[in-house]
């Protein structure tokens, strides 16, 4: 539903592209940070724009843009903001600003900062799009701006780890193309309507088989972009050998396509196939948070330790997703947001250390606490938050993820529990090693941060403690959606006989003239549905408890 | 004294005008150069060649307007459709032999050839091609393709200085007759089980009759899809193209890639789809069996070539494998499909050997892989052009290329044919291991001139005895029998030396216009595809 006429979405995704292809083309190499910065700060303030407007407690999407694109095919230029895109929305628009001041420096010209303007188009394209198309054009989108970032100012194995990182993403995504084009068919042989369009793909009746292979189909593409253990093997490589710019958006942003893409579409197109097949993704969540955990443990680049933490942070999110309980689809929300943020200070950081001392090899590093201790303390902030210190965002991503989890999937939570502590392991002992001890003589005089670093450092220090303060204020917006989401794959499962919001349905004329209309009662993807507080949160435990009741007796 | 009338038909010279235009043109240049003492330069030759596709551009727009005013029509005896498929077909060919035209005009000032037998043989090819795709009659397929093939062979031996391009014709004329001799020998066998050779008549035949014993004509249809096959490049029948690709002239390779597989798929298509319809149960395991195949060699053959130009040829093999896709569909929209495909691999092909020729600088060798390295710092224009026409080739979102590849997976998934969802897997899996080799040529000409670029291991590639006799004759003329690992070493240490000064060239006019439109035409398309796909639903067969 549209709140005003302005087309937000629509400005927020094409501006950052239009303002790159021209960037790329225009003679303005002095200016072209500023410009890039400038077009992103924009985008930026309407996303903001956006989340203020954004109404609370609305379930369905929201200022939802809809045109005709490739008519003959049913592709529509269809955005829309819900619940779960709005934060990750807002990820997007507040760390590709962030990098572009921190990074940049002089060897940088108009194309690095029109790679990086592309690549904030196509990720913000990709959590707005509403057209399944759309989403695949601009997921697959992402990958050329990343693999020029790398090539083109990457370190010494770039061509390797660019090709690495392209064809491993690619052949995921390879499948996920083969199923979106069967699944698109099958609804077609349907109803007889050729579409994209998501909120009718998901009324799409699959058998149990259909569902499973197509639900490989699309995870292929998710895992290796989260990535999940066992297809993490691009990330490290890809992650140490990106410029400081490229991780960040490899790690806080694109990673996060992948879990969005399991939220937003396995969940919702294959809901049994994604509670039957929900063992298989915690058990390999799971995997990911300790043994990504282990090896980061024993990393000597500072680069490939977050990449095996991320590894094990983004198994978290996926037994929040797999989980299936409101509270830890929240928290892995939540988690995704915070992961973006945690990790954009974590690089940013990272590559200031490398810059002043040309090294990230924590073995070589000691001592920096005392040459640089703003630098050191904004480092150790954002430590303790990603190791989920309470009062800091990580804590409140992780508590709702694994209180969430236990209630239903009690052992996954309790070995996932092991990763937290060895989280503090790895991280303090990194910490300790390349901050503490006796400095040596090349670090013992290096610079600390300067006021230009310190100033963008700054928001995402703030965010680490408000969230973790303050964490209902996005969780309002976040679980209203998440509930509607829980409560489709709950009732595609029969866990919930009665849908919860069947007293507010109002049919549309579009709606009745379905053919299939037993699935109205399973369209719940309606953004005028009155709801309050109140019915939330009865309504989520009387969930939690169908669910517990269900698992209970399945033991 | 009886005199024996001889029964002409009426010939509609206004409904061939496209094809006229570019005959026409070629004889203006070929007698203009005979009847003038000065030197011509080749600025004219390519405003005679462009002027020309333009005019036939233009009478192709009026046909097409004719046909979706008055409906499609046969012409001529009835050997000749004008259907919407035919007339954009025509357009399609024009617009190539345009591009290709451009590109020609830069070559032959660097390479110093005098004379208008390049720019009219394209012409001559084009006219073929734009005949194989209007011909509704077996013969008439046959002439359009002997038209064109006769050209291709020329403009692959055009080159009298390098001997690889004598070898690449006469590789390419030896199979191309002998695949000729194979597709009118397949006719006969049809002609003998129908009584007719007009595939209107044939498809009426089998409207009316039934054969319990139908082995002639299956013989029949088999031969016809080899000799077609040949012209595509589809495995088992591409054997040809890698060394020809990699022997002939640059331009004239932009224009076999192109114009070839016009007029080839067009003539395949509308055999299939129209005279042999009914018999769709026997042809479609034929064609299955071909794109998967193609599928499958074009994208592994590609993995361990070092030869741009080779490794285009196999990438090629890979494309013909996705258009006959829309072919094992064989439904009006796989029709349409494969339409959409052509329409941007004729594009992309083009846009990709306009960049090499470009590359090949002086003497039309550079096309080692390693000599691309560092490209990039020196021609950053010409090779975004370059990186967004190779992403077009693998597909990538946002390029025509993935446009292509949705329309022909979508016609198969909606055929519901037995393997249609099996086959996409194929055909997806291949496409993303051919996106190897499409990235190692962007890679390479985004590293650094003395950094190694990803090459597959030597061992591995001569092994395999993928080092072809021309590969051979490139580093020694007359010394085949040396060992395959000196003959690369012996390349590199040549090629670095020559490094310098084959990157230090300056791009022409004609060239940059190639590549400009043809990498615009595959992002413009690739955003807005409502211009092709509705564009090819009306490419529809008369019948």
């Amino acid at each position: 539903m549209t709140q005003t006429s302005f087309p937000f979405l629509t400005v927020i995704v094409l501006l950052p592209i239009i303002g790159g292809v021209l960037l790329a083309f225009l003679p303005v190499d002095k200016l072209a940070k500023y410009l890039a910065l400038g077009v992103s700060v924009v985008s930026g303030v309407l996303a903001l724009i956006v989340m203020l407007l954004f109404k609370t407690g609305d379930a369905g999407y929201q200022f939802v843009t809809n045109h005709s694109w490739v008519s003959s095919l049913g592709i529509g230029w269809h955005f829309g903001v819900d619940g779960i895109s709005l934060f990750l929305m807002e990820m997007v628009a507040l760390i590709f600003p962030i990098i572009l001041i921190a990074t940049g420096d002089k060897t940088k010209n108009n194309t690095y900062s029109a790679w990086l303007l592309i690549l904030e188009g196509a990720c913000f394209g990709s959590f707005l799009s509403m057209d399944l198309f759309g989403f695949f054009l601009f997921f697959e989108l992402t990958l050329i701006p990343a693999y020029f970032l790398i090539i083109g100012w990457g370190g010494k194995e770039r061509n390797k780890a660019a090709l690495k990182f392209f064809l491993y993403t690619l052949f995921g995504s390879a499948f996920l193309f083969a199923a979106m084009v069967i699944l698109v068919v099958i609804h077609h042989n349907q109803t007889g309507v050729f579409t994209f369009d998501i909120t009718k793909l998901a009324h799409t009746k699959l058998s149990y088989a259909s569902q499973v292979l197509l639900f490989l189909g699309f995870s292929a593409a998710f895992v290796v972009k989260t990535p999940i253990f066992p297809f993490h093997t691009w990330s490290p490589k890809a992650y140490s050998e990106a410029p400081t710019s490229g991780s960040i958006s490899l790690a806080s942003i694109m990673a996060k396509l992948g879990t969005y893409g399991l939220l937003r579409f396995d969940l919702n197109f294959f809901p049994q196939a994604s509670y039957r097949l929900a063992p298989i993704l915690l058990t390999l969540g799971v995997i990911g948070i300790i043994y990504g955990a282990i090896v980061a443990a024993v990393q000597r680049d500072f680069k490939r330790l977050v990449a095996f933490s991320s590894l094990s942070h983004l198994g978290f999110v996926a037994i929040g997703i797999f989980a299936f309980s409101t509270i830890a689809m929240n928290g892995a929300i939540l988690q995704m947001f915070n992961h973006g943020i945690l990790t954009a200070a974590m690089f940013l950081i990272i590559g200031m250390i490398l810059e002043r001392t040309k090294t990230i090899d924590i073995s070589k590093l000691s001592g920096l606490q005392k040459a640089a201790p703003v630098l050191s303390g904004a480092m150790i902030v954002v430590i303790l938050a990603s190791l989920g210190l309470p009062g800091t965002n990580g804590f409140i991503g992780e508590f709702l993820i694994l209180s969430g989890t236990f209630i239903g999937h009690r052992w996954w939570a309790v070995v996932a529990l092991g990763g937290v502590i060895l989280s503090a392991v790895y991280l303090l002992w990194a910490y300790q090693r390349a901050f503490h001890r006796k400095a040596e003589e090349s670090h013992s005089v290096i610079r600390d941060m300067t006021i230009k670093e310190k100033l963008y450092i700054a928001p995402l220090i703030i965010l680490i403690f408000f969230i973790g303060i303050f964490p209902s204020t996005m969780l309002n917006k976040i679980s209203p959606s998440v509930n509607l989401l829980v409560h489709h794959v709950q009732q595609a499962n029969h866990i919930v006989k009665q849908p919860a919001y069947a007293a507010s349905y109002k049919s549309s004329s579009a709606a009745s003239k379905n053919k299939h209309s037993n699935l109205n009662a399973t369209e719940l993807y309606r953004p005028d549905a009155p709801t309050s507080r109140l019915l939330y949160a009865a309504k989520t435990t009387s969930n939690e408890t169908n669910l517990q009741m269900k698992t209970g007796s399945v033991k | 004294m009886i005199a024996t009338q001889l029964l002409l038909p009426k010939i509609s010279y206004f409904s061939i005008l496209p094809e006229i235009c570019l005959i026409v043109g070629a004889l203006v240049m070929l007698a203009m150069t005979s009847m003038t003492r000065n030197r011509i330069t080749s600025e004219v030759y390519t405003g005679i060649t462009v002027l020309a596709g333009i005019a036939s551009i233009g009478f192709s727009i009026k046909n097409y307007h004719d046909v979706l005013r008055s409906g499609a029509h046969l012409v001529i005896d009835n050997v000749l459709a004008i259907d919407g498929f035919s007339v954009l077909a025509a357009i399609l060919v024009s617009a190539c032999v345009i591009i290709a035209a451009f590109l020609t005009q830069n070559f032959v000032d660097r390479e110093n050839w005098s004379g208008p037998e390049i720019f009219a043989l394209m012409l001559l090819a084009g006219s073929g091609a734009q005949f194989m795709a209007a011909a509704n009659d077996l013969i008439m397929i046959f002439l359009g393709l002997e038209i064109m093939s006769i050209s291709l062979y020329v403009l692959a031996a055009l080159d009298t200085k390098r001997i690889q391009s004598g070898e690449a014709a006469l590789k390419y004329l030896v199979l191309g007759g002998f695949a000729s001799a194979i597709f009118i020998y397949g006719s006969a066998f049809v002609y003998g089980s129908t009584g007719s050779t007009n595939l209107g008549q044939i498809a009426s035949f089998f409207a009316t009759s039934y054969y319990t014993h139908n082995g002639l004509l299956i013989i029949g249809m088999i031969l016809v899809i080899a000799g077609l096959g040949f012209k595509v490049a589809a495995v088992p029948f591409h054997v040809w193209s890698p060394d020809v690709y990699q022997g002939a002239p640059s331009p004239s390779v932009t224009l076999m890639s192109s114009i070839a597989k016009i007029g080839g798929f067009a003539a395949l298509l509308r055999i299939l789809m129209t005279a042999l319809v009914s018999y769709k149960a026997d042809w479609q395991p034929i064609i299955y069996i071909l794109a998967v195949a193609s599928l499958l060699v074009g994208a592994f053959g590609g993995l361990v070539q070092s030869n741009v130009k080779r490794m285009l040829a196999y990438s090629a093999i890979n494309h013909s494998g996705f258009i006959l896709l829309g072919l094992v569909a064989a439904t009006q929209v796989g029709v349409s499909a494969s339409f959409v495909y052509l329409i941007a691999y004729s594009f992309i092909a083009t846009g990709v050997f306009s960049v090499v020729t470009i590359l090949g600088s002086k003497g039309d060798q550079n096309h080692d892989i390693r000599n691309y390295r560092g490209l990039a710092k020196k021609h950053p224009y010409l090779i975004l052009g370059f990186a967004v026409l190779l992403f077009g080739q693998a597909g990538i979102p946002g390029t025509v290329g993935f446009i292509a590849k949705l329309s022909v997976f979508q016609a198969l998934a909606r055929s519901g044919g037995p393997g249609a969802y099996s086959l996409v897997v194929v055909a997806i899996v291949s496409s993303v291991v051919s996106a190897v080799y499409y990235l190692r040529v962007v890679i390479a000409c985004y590293s650094k001139p003395d950094e190694e670029v990803i090459i597959p291991d030597r061992l591995f590639s001569s092994s395999l005895s993928f080092v072809s006799p021309i590969q051979t004759a490139e580093g020694h003329i007359g010394q085949e029998h040396e060992g395959a690992t000196l003959l690369v070493e012996d390349r590199v240490e040549n090629l670095q030396t020559a490094d310098e000064d084959t990157q230090d060239f300056r791009i022409g006019i004609g060239s940059s216009i190639a590549v400009i439109l043809t990498s615009g035409i595959v992002v413009v398309l690739g955003i807005f595809p409502n211009l092709i796909i509705d564009l090819a639903n009306h490419a529809t067969f008369i019948f």
